[in-house]
């Protein structure tokens, strides 16, 4: 038996299974580092953060 | 070493900046989580200088990135040079930070009026997200990948990445593993991982989460655990591709620059195909540490 015909035995084939596609959440905001850290938006952690940026001063 | 006279050195993912300055102010002593994270003067792998202007910078070149937040990026002359707004103050940018192509030489102006409120305090030239900017910049040429994660090193040096997006629980697991034995918390927020070496190397940040633990430490990566909460614990093996894209959407990294992504998804290739991973599910209680130790000899 060659090679060819021992690679197309029917019982040596992955049983096909259907392509499937599977969401994976990617949040932006986290992403690009572009907000602060908030009970209503995510980013690096508040306390990090000293003036002038928007989340600090809201809570000096 | 010439320049300005003030400097102060911090080692990040083995990574050395130095901040240089004319005044003290912004070159003094890492304070804070940052105070461990302090580095001997020495060479730097990035140099800084940081000043005061009265005068806000003009925000030339081409814009090649909004964050939708505080900052754009934009390509003046070939270097990158961030701008950094607050709706807080003047409407002009409060800092501007340039650097060269290799991100191995920046310079940083803080616009004086916006700090004006507290004339007395130290201000950090490298304030989130400036010091998080830099770092993805440079691990994207080929070094490695900032993670959202929590990572915790044990006795033997093997390190463990527990990786999610804001609200799946890294400071939790991270608060649930403080009083184990032999643990260290590398950070409940960020690690650096560093696939530039023989094997995959996790760093601690000093970039902390709710539950403020960081440690410089670093070890090898033994592990990935993908956080879900669930009603009870239950640890699956993570397929592949799907391991990929999950540690990718839990990876910072420059999406300006097609060049940075492609390196990123090859950093994050090497992780998954080298290291076991895992799907998460857990109850926010100490009895999960029984069922990861199982999967973390």
């Amino acid at each position: 038996m060659d090679d060819a015909t021992a690679n197309n035995r029917p019982d040596d084939r992955k049983p096909y299974a259907k392509p499937q596609i599977q969401e994976v959440p990617l949040r932006p905001d986290e992403a690009v580092l572009g907000g602060c850290k908030t009970s209503s938006t995510s980013g690096a952690a508040q306390h990090r953060c000293t003036m002038p940026s928007d989340c600090s001063a809201a809570t000096s | 070493m010439s320049g300005p006279p003030f400097d102060t050195f911090l080692s990040i993912g083995d990574i050395t900046f130095r901040v240089a300055s004319d005044d003290p102010r912004l070159a003094s002593g890492a304070r804070g989580a940052l105070e461990s994270f302090s580095a001997d003067r020495g060479p730097a792998d990035v140099d800084i200088r940081a000043r005061w202007t009265d005068t806000p910078a003009e925000c030339g070149g081409r814009m090649i990135f909004d964050s939708g937040g505080a900052w754009q990026l934009r390509q003046p002359d070939g270097e990158f040079l961030f701008t950094f707004r607050s709706s807080i103050g003047p409407p002009v940018p409060y800092k501007t930070a340039r650097f060269n192509p290799s991100f191995t030489v920046g310079d940083v102006q803080l616009y004086r009026r916006h700090f004006d409120r507290h004339p007395s305090d130290a201000a950090y030239p490298l304030q989130y997200p400036l010091d998080e900017l830099v770092m993805i910049h440079l691990l994207s040429q080929g070094k490695g990948v900032e993670i959202h994660g929590c990572g915790l090193l044990d006795h033997a040096g093997r390190a463990y990445l527990f990786a999610g997006q804001s609200g799946a629980g890294k400071s939790t697991m991270a608060r649930l593993w403080t009083n184990e034995p032999g643990v260290s918390v590398l950070s409940d927020e960020r690690v650096v991982l560093r696939t530039d070496r023989a094997r995959i190397a996790v760093y601690g940040t000093p970039w902390q989460g709710d539950a403020h633990l960081s440690s410089p430490l670093s070890g090898e990566l033994a592990a990935v655990f993908f956080l879900n909460r669930g009603p009870a614990h239950v640890v699956a093996p993570t397929g592949g591709s799907r391991a990929a894209a999950r540690l990718f959407s839990c990876s910072f990294l420059p999406f300006h620059s097609a060049v940075a992504v492609d390196r990123t998804v090859t950093a994050v290739e090497q992780v998954t195909r080298d290291v076991p991973c895992y799907d998460l599910w857990f109850a926010p209680d100490s009895s999960v540490i029984d069922v990861l130790k199982r999967h973390m000899a």
